[in-house]
């Protein structure tokens, strides 16, 4: 390769590189703050139910086989009810968006990942051919 | 890891649209080898249209570039070179605007036709005079006598560089080769 063409494909790698850096953390950053909000609101959410003693119902589960048995359902549709609506949609929302951005960006991440492997195997190269 | 050979041969037989499609999926060892197979060629191009190397150089450098951050928009179904080329062409006006800079080289060294025009170009022993000629006609009449003869693109080929409808780009040739007997005459005269 002549040094002009060498000198386009570092321009190239750079700007590569960049992009690829910019996807990732803007990338990151969304999932990030998703998942923190889901967990703040399944925090909140316990907390809310610790506060109400709605979780108390579920000391049936150590009371035997047959009380166990018997009320299982009627505990958790027990807490459901208590559960703060308001922690509860926003939570689920944010998990199905989640789930849809990563659906959506599964294509674009593959992507990435043979970009970050190609820039490395360059990178692996000019190193290889600046030693020789 | 490949050996530098495996790397250099890998899409050494790859038509241009398989290349394209490689690096569209992240595979950006597939663009050095687009880069390697053209970037004589279009600094051939450029060279025609800008008389310093070291700025058809960056003129090259930056058609490269602006191909890779266009690369997903590529219709493989269309001539890649074409796309190209026109690529190149677009920055070399970009160029030419900053630097008002333009001076074409002379022609007869690379035509090869029966057209009687052509013929002319091949007689010429001056150089500089063909080259005056060639400058003075308008940049739109130009760049299609650069295209057609110099570069040999057909029809649709320059349709396609310069947008232009195919009957446009027949008329403006026609026009172009009017334009530089008449110079050429009234030179010699």
């Amino acid at each position: 390769m002549t040094d002009p063409e060498q000198q386009i494909m570092q321009k190239i790698v750079r700007l590569e590189r960049r992009r690829t850096r910019i996807w990732l953390a803007v990338f990151w950053v969304v999932v990030g703050v998703l998942v923190i909000f889901v967990v703040l609101s399944v925090i909140s959410i316990f907390l809310t139910l610790r506060e109400r003693e709605s979780l108390k119902v579920f000391d049936i589960y150590t009371e035997g086989w047959d009380v166990l048995r018997q009320g299982w359902f009627d505990a958790l549709r027990s807490v459901w009810y208590d559960i703060p609506r308001h922690h509860l949609l926003p939570a689920v929302s944010t998990i199905i968006l989640a789930i849809v951005i990563l659906v959506l960006t599964r294509r674009q991440r593959t992507t990435i990942r043979r970009k970050q492997a190609s820039i490395a195997e360059y990178n692996q190269k000019t190193k290889t051919d600046g030693r020789r | 890891m490949p050996n530098n050979n495996s790397w250099l041969t890998e899409f050494e037989d790859w038509p241009d649209e398989a290349l394209v499609l490689e690096v569209q999926s992240g595979n950006i060892r597939a663009f050095e080898y687009i880069v390697r197979r053209y970037h004589a060629r279009l600094f051939a191009f450029l060279r025609r249209m800008i008389q310093d190397e070291a700025t058809v150089e960056e003129v090259v450098q930056d058609a490269f570039l602006n191909l890779y951050r266009t690369i997903d928009r590529v219709d493989t179904s269309q001539r890649f070179s074409t796309y190209l080329h026109a690529i190149a062409k677009h920055q070399a006006i970009s160029t030419w605007r900053k630097m008002k800079d333009v001076v074409p080289l002379d022609a007869a060294e690379h035509i090869a036709d029966d057209d009687p025009i052509e013929e002319r170009l091949m007689k010429a022993s001056d150089g500089e005079y063909v080259r005056r000629a060639i400058s003075t006609l308008e940049e739109k009449y130009r760049h299609v006598l650069q295209l057609y003869y110099f570069d040999t693109l057909n029809y649709e080929e320059i349709q396609r560089v310069m947008h232009l409808p195919l009957n446009t780009v027949r008329t403006h040739l026609r026009r172009a080769k009017e334009l530089l007997r008449r110079e050429l005459d009234h030179t010699h005269d």
